[in-house]
């Protein structure tokens, strides 16, 4: 990656997982500040969708920070490599361990050992979804904004089926 | 050993990240709050953001550094400036500006790595304290050592100044709470 000669060239990882982290609570913050007339799902979308598109902007900026190198990648599925191999990496420390297709533009990627993941215990199923799903989101904008930039308005749904799991289904739109 | 010396041996041995993918990630939370609410607002989130990772961010430097109290506000500050900052952002602001008592010193974040590639809109550059999260930062983390203090900017390069200068003013100190008959 260029980096500008004037910036330091890192910064400390914790500094990063700090300000992840506290995202996630400042999205809770934000849904639970509202109005009590609004019903609790939509609160707590509203903090999700600011999380998602958080999620999005990180990947289309990245995306096209990185392509300033390289050259343009058009083939879906090359694409979906790149996010497996190079971006993911990049800010979830290890590739996507699993990337399946039906060939009829559903992606299916697996992550064995989602970092954000690594250090939560939850025990029911209701408990954990509970606590995972804000977590999700990022991610999931995340993809939908690598794929933005590269023309492909995707769909993502995420989900967990056990900790520290994390499963995402990439829907591209069908020519 | 130096201060500074100490700042970069713990950096040196710490996991890192592209400082690049930390000023991206910041620009767009920071962003996508400015489309949710006023700038007043964000200001004021964007410091209880940094306060609740200052509680938590002064056990990973004391775990760290192995840091020892200091005497006094002028070692507080060197401290901060050579070993807190080198070790989580990898610059070291410039302390100055004492105040006649040794209460109000003045950080000068010319390199401030959250705001590099930044260009503010016309409309925030009067309201918007881009980098607001650092105050929280010093807050919460000077909280934690006994100190109550108030942060915040008064001169920052994105709104056209000259320099970033963080002002920090220490209220006073917190009385140490000791759990009855834990002494």
């Amino acid at each position: 990656m260029i980096v500008h000669q004037q910036l330091p060239m890192s910064v400390n990882l914790a500094s990063f997982d700090f300000l992840l982290i506290e995202m996630v609570h400042l999205a809770r913050r934000l849904s639970e500040q509202q109005e009590t007339a609004v019903s609790n799902d939509e609160r707590m979308e509203k903090g999700h969708n600011f999380l998602e598109n958080i999620g999005f902007q990180v990947g289309r900026k990245l995306s096209e920070r990185l392509l300033l190198t390289r050259n343009r990648i058009t083939e879906s599925i090359d694409v979906m490599r790149f996010l497996c191999r190079e971006l993911w990496p990049i800010v979830f420390r290890k590739q996507l361990d699993n990337l399946k297709t039906n060939r009829k533009g559903t992606f299916v990627v697996t992550d064995n050992y989602f970092f954000w993941f690594s250090k939560m215990t939850a025990a029911t199923g209701t408990e954990m979804k509970e606590y995972t799903t804000p977590y999700l989101y990022f991610p999931s904008g995340f993809i939908r904004g690598v794929m933005h930039a590269f023309g492909y308005p995707v769909q993502v749904i995420a989900q967990c089926p056990n900790l520290p799991m994390c499963i995402f289904q990439v829907r591209f739109p069908q020519p | 050993m130096s201060k500074s010396k100490v700042g970069e041996d713990v950096y040196k041995r710490v996991e890192k990240v592209n400082a690049e993918l930390f000023v991206l990630t910041y620009g767009s939370i920071v962003a996508q709050m400015c489309r949710d609410m006023s700038y007043e607002q964000v200001n004021e989130e964007l410091e209880k953001m940094g306060y609740n990772i200052g509680i938590r961010l002064i056990e990973d430097f004391l775990a760290r550094t192995e840091w020892q109290r200091c005497v006094d506000l002028r070692e507080t500050a060197d401290t901060i400036a050579k070993v807190g900052f080198k070790m989580f952002l990898n610059v070291t602001p410039v302390i100055s500006d004492w105040s006649e008592e040794d209460k109000t010193f003045t950080l000068t974040l010319d390199d401030n790595p959250l705001a590099e590639f930044v260009e503010l809109p016309v409309e925030a550059r009067s309201k918007l304290w881009y980098s607001n999260i650092l105050c929280g930062v010093l807050r919460g983390t000077l909280e934690m050592v006994q100190m109550d203090v108030d942060a915040y900017f008064v001169h920052d390069i994105l709104r056209g100044d000259e320099h970033t200068n963080l002002k920090v003013h220490l209220k006073q100190i917190l009385k140490e709470e000791i759990p009855a008959g834990d002494d």
